[in-house]
């Protein structure tokens, strides 16, 4: 008996001591020795390497970046990229990462380049694409010392969506004021007999909420001729003026323009909605209609500027970047990483990765080629794309509490000027730590 | 009588079933069926079986979860065992306080020691590795395996202890010669209740098991899941496909799962 | 021969050394690092931070959120170990009685407990969801308006717990199944010479010999629905605001979406000891009441 039990325990010990012994293989050798020995001619002089890379986006577009990072394996075959793409905990894990200073190699920024990532990145100012950055996207990825902080691949240019058929069906135009937007939104309510909502918001998922303050912060506070963007970046903003806007997404809610499970609908139910033909507006971006696309192929949606709210203001977009690829400056390689990156600078791999998002290049040498949305980007090719509200004028985490407390406005659990209080509260905060 | 008892216990059956009608509707139903979940899908598919199957690389995920339970699961048991030995049968001040320490390392917030955590295991070159991540389960596991086996053990009739120091044994052998065999029914139990923690574990494995060769299922799943898109339906069907191993495993082992808790934990 | 005796068995005390370094690498060591972490004001992620010695903790005092977030813990955690163990307990009585296809119902009541928690949360959304919801279609059958069920904080609260006590109530039953099956059946046939009635049995004999099942189920529910999560994040995420949140979601959430790990540490450590306080005392004095046959 004794032995028998003996004999298992040293059984699980030796297991063990094998298992790790694979783990730490895997970490230095990288390339498996098929590879090796049908490569060793022509790699010898170069050293093989492993590449880590990872991203937020997921499906087609992860697909598209994959596949354009297999064919770099193909071109260099001393390179190998360990491509992950773990979704909704992106942003968590890479956290968890810059906390333990442990970064991929190459990684997505998602909008944060600067103001989240920027300690950890490499200046890329010196490859060669950077000459072909387009000048609209520039600013959001560099400083005024000249440091480049990723390839923009593409470059986002948001506004709210809408469903072509449904406004033609009810004889409505394209709204460029708030005013106009919300008669519209009115005309839809009244002519559709409550069946048909103006705005889905997919609330329980906190961040379509604030997507809406991100949009109509810019025009509310921002675009105009008078505004306070100065007042926002030296701390002085006057958090009275910020009531109208928590205000006007509550008078959305009260006056019957949203979805009326707006507090626990959730992202994929606006999609839904919108495919259904249920609603008319989504304050989301391109991106939205790809995902209602899914569901109803044959639905007919464009994409709108922002509607202006000051008096004489224009429409506007919000934009930065989106797909991006960083490098990390503490990355052991270096040189694998700029010719990985560069590899997707070349224009037709940027070009893809546009199409896949149905957004702008990053790139000026690269042709516009966003699928349906292309004629959209077009017309309106004259309206000014201004930086995301909360990733200029807002520090860092602070958009978490946009959205927290418009659910709670939504919900009746506090008033406008709460809400500003809240957000001057983090506001300082946050200040103060940077 | 009888009538109302068998409707009752059929209601019952009924019931507990219905999150896997739903779970099982999700997963043959197409992504463009947006019918009520709770509708059974009119044209089945098993599109989402082969998508979730090819693009979460599910058959290398599940190796990686056979593994890793495998070895979690004996190494939780072994030194839980051991531990639970002199904690239950010498319950002096200075173990009785060892036993509460180890029940309170099930209070800790994940949270709270994830980034630290992450920290020195990075620093041990254990990301991405079968060994960490093995470790790092079977601290979480110890906790409940060490407060269900001292339960059990207590109740284990000391006389028999007695019976074998008579014999001459030392309390090492009694411990291996005496206790070990009995603890077969209630090491079922543990098997089931640990087993499942670590084969459905997301919280840590999404931080620890980053690369597509060492991922399990529910991380290889999270990647159907993003702020602007998702594939519920992917997941559902990658969900059952991940369920039904530790199903068969449970009914395997379920009629020594009763007794382990009859003749154990429950004794006191 | 004493002396003998003792000296042998704390050298047995060799046996927990391999658990308690486990404990004291992968636990103790990462949660002092997370006591200090509390003492700070670090976001999360990057490098420099200061201390700022128990700003975190007082902030607590001032911030209404948490008020609601410790008060949905408490439900949470004492409404579901009371359904879990009341419920379990009646499954288990139910079943414990000469019926055909009793271990084939223990068994499917047993399952959900295999569906991660929050793929379960999952299914349960699409019960209580407004539009094609199961529960507002049936209401819909009875021509009844529907109701936004996860709308409302304190609702979503309670239909939380209940999803949480349909998975995990199974462990609980099964735990009780096991202690029924240990009391001897001539306890119960002494009795009923004595012409004692069934419920003066269960007083009197199943309950007090049940204890220990009990002390089990309570101290598992109660850190279980104390440090509730996964349910939380896949039906409401703690919303409508912080309206049905726990003190792990309301922690996961300052940790990285506000980007206060301080405050996160903190709240933590408030817990843990909130936690340890309430489980340790239970089953002191759980452990206190039972018998031994």
């Amino acid at each position: 008996m004794r032995k028998s039990w003996l004999s298992m325990i040293c059984l699980v010990l030796l297991l063990v001591t094998a298992l790790t012994a694979c783990g730490s293989n895997k970490n230095a050798g990288g390339n498996t020795a098929g590879n090796d020995t049908a490569n060793k001619a022509e790699t010898k002089s170069q050293e093989n390497v492993t590449l880590t890379v990872s991203t937020n986006v997921v499906g087609e577009q992860a697909k598209v970046l994959q596949d354009i990072s297999n064919k770099f394996m193909v071109d260099n075959p001393n390179i190998k990229v360990e491509f992950s793409a773990p979704g909704k905990d992106y942003e968590n894990m890479m956290k968890v990462k810059m906390a333990s200073q442990d970064m991929p190699d190459v990684f997505a920024t998602h909008g944060w380049s600067k103001n989240r990532y920027g300690e950890y990145l490499l200046d890329l100012s010196g490859e060669a694409w950077a000459n072909d950055l387009d000048p609209a996207i520039k600013p959001s990825v560099s400083d005024e010392t000249g440091k480049l902080y990723v390839l923009p691949m593409d470059q986002d240019k948001s506004g709210p969506v809408y469903n072509i058929d449904l406004l033609k069906e009810y004889g409505l135009e394209v709204p460029t004021t708030y005013d106009e937007f919300l008669a519209v939104a009115e005309a839809v309510k009244t002519k559709s007999n409550g069946n048909v909502v103006a705005v889905h918001i997919g609330g329980a998922d906190s961040w379509p909420i604030g997507q809406f303050f991100d949009f109509f912060a810019t025009p509310l506070l921002i675009s105009a001729e008078q505004n306070y963007s100065q007042a926002f970046l030296d701390g002085t903003f006057d958090w009275n003026e910020f009531d109208k806007l928590p205000q006007m997404l509550k008078d959305l809610q009260t006056n019957g323009y949203l979805n009326k499970d707006v507090l626990t609908a959730k992202y994929s139910d606006s999609a839904k909605a919108f495919a259904e033909g249920k609603a008319v507006f989504g304050v989301y971006g391109p991106y939205f209609i790809e995902e209602a696309k899914k569901i109803n192929p044959n639905l007919n949606a464009g994409l709108m500027p922002i509607p202006s709210i000051q008096a004489g203001d224009i429409p506007t977009f919000a934009g930065g970047e989106k797909t991006t690829w960083g490098i990390s400056k503490d990355s052991k390689n270096i040189d694998a990483a700029k010719k990985f990156v560069a590899y997707f600078a070349q224009s037709d791999n940027v070009s893809a990765v546009a199409k896949s998002n149905q957004l702008p290049p990053g790139l000026s040498n690269v042709a516009i080629d966003a699928g349906e949305l292309t004629a959209f980007y077009e017309q309106y090719k004259e309206t000014p794309v201004l930086p995301f509200f909360d990733r200029v004028y807002l520090p860092n985490g602070m958009w978490d509490v946009l959205c927290k407390n418009g659910q709670d406005i939504l919900a009746g659990g506090i008033d406008a000027r709460a809400y500003s209080e809240n957000m001057k509260k983090e506001f300082d905060r946050l200040r103060a730590t940077k | 009588m009888k009538t109302i008892k068998y409707s009752i216990l059929t209601l019952m059956g009924i019931v507990h079933l219905i999150p896997f009608y739903i779970l099982l509707s999700m997963a043959l139903k197409p992504s463009d069926d947006t019918s009520s979940k709770w509708v059974f899908p009119t044209n089945m598919t098993m599109d989402n079986f082969t998508n979730a199957w090819n693009q979460a690389h599910l058959s290398q995920a599940l190796v990686n979860n056979f593994i890793i339970t495998f070895c979690s699961v004996i190494l939780i048991v072994f030194i839980g065992a051991f531990a639970s030995y002199p904690l239950s049968r010498f319950p002096t001040k200075w173990n009785q306080f060892i036993y509460l320490l180890c029940i309170s390392c099930l209070i800790v917030p994940a949270l709270t020691i994830l980034v630290p955590l992450y920290s020195m295991i990075v620093d041990l070159g254990g990301i991405n590795t079968y060994w960490a991540a093995i470790l790092t389960q079977v601290t979480f596991q110890l906790p409940l395996t060490i407060f269900l086996f001292t339960g059990f053990i207590s109740s284990v009739p000391k006389e028999l202890d007695e019976a074998g120091l008579i014999d001459g044994c030392n309390k090492f052998a009694i411990f291996f010669r005496i206790i070990l065999p009995l603890l077969k029914p209630i090491t079922a139990t543990v098997i089931i209740l640990t087993g499942l923690n670590v084969w459905n574990d997301y919280q840590f494995s999404i931080f620890f098991l980053q690369r597509v060769s060492v991922q399990t299922i529910p991380v290889a799943l999270s990647q159907f899941i993003s702020q602007f898109q998702n594939q519920i339906s992917w997941v559902a069907a990658g969900c059952v496909i991940g369920m039904l191993p530790v199903t068969i495993l449970y009914l395997f082992l379920q009629k020594y799962f009763i007794r382990g808790l009859a003749d154990g934990a429950v004794k006191g | 021969m004493k002396r003998k005796m003792l000296s042998s068995s704390t050298i047995l005390n060799v046996m927990y050394i391999p658990a308690l370094i486990f404990f004291a690498v992968f636990i103790f060591y990462p949660f002092i690092e997370g006591i200090r972490i509390s003492f700070t004001n670090w976001d999360g992620y990057s490098q420099q931070y200061s201390y700022v010695g128990f700003e975190k903790y007082w902030a607590m005092l001032s911030d209404k959120n948490i008020g609601t977030t410790i008060i949905n813990t408490i439900i949470f955690g004492f409404g579901s170990t009371i359904l879990q163990n009341v419920l379990g307990l009646a499954y288990a009585l139910f079943l414990d009685q000469q019926l055909r296809a009793k271990g084939f119902v223990r068994t499917i009541v047993y399952l959900p407990v295999i569906i991660s928690s929050l793929i379960m949360g999952y299914i349960w959304y699409f019960f209580f969801q407004f539009d094609g919801g199961a529960v507002n279609d049936i209401l819909a059958l009875f021509g009844a308006q529907p109701v936004d069920w996860l709308a409302s904080g304190p609702r979503a609260v309670w239909i939380i717990t209940f999803v949480n006590t349909f998975q995990f109530m199974g462990v609980a039953m099964t735990i009780f199944v096991a202690g029924l099956q240990s009391i001897p059946k001539d306890y119960y046939e002494a009795a009923s010479i004595d012409g004692a009635n069934w419920w003066s049995k269960f007083k009197n004999i199943t309950l007090p010999l049940l204890m220990p099942a009990i002390t089990v189920n309570v101290v598992l529910n109660i850190i279980g629905g104390l440090k509730l999560f996964d349910v939380i994040v896949a039906m409401t995420n703690g919303g409508p605001g912080y309206a049905s949140s726990s003190l792990s979601t309301m922690m996961y959430n300052l940790y990285f979406a506000r980007q206060d790990a301080g405050y996160a540490a903190a709240l933590g450590n408030v817990m843990f000891l909130f936690i340890a306080i309430v489980s340790i005392t239970s089953l002191i004095l759980l452990k206190r009441k039972e018998v031994k046959l």
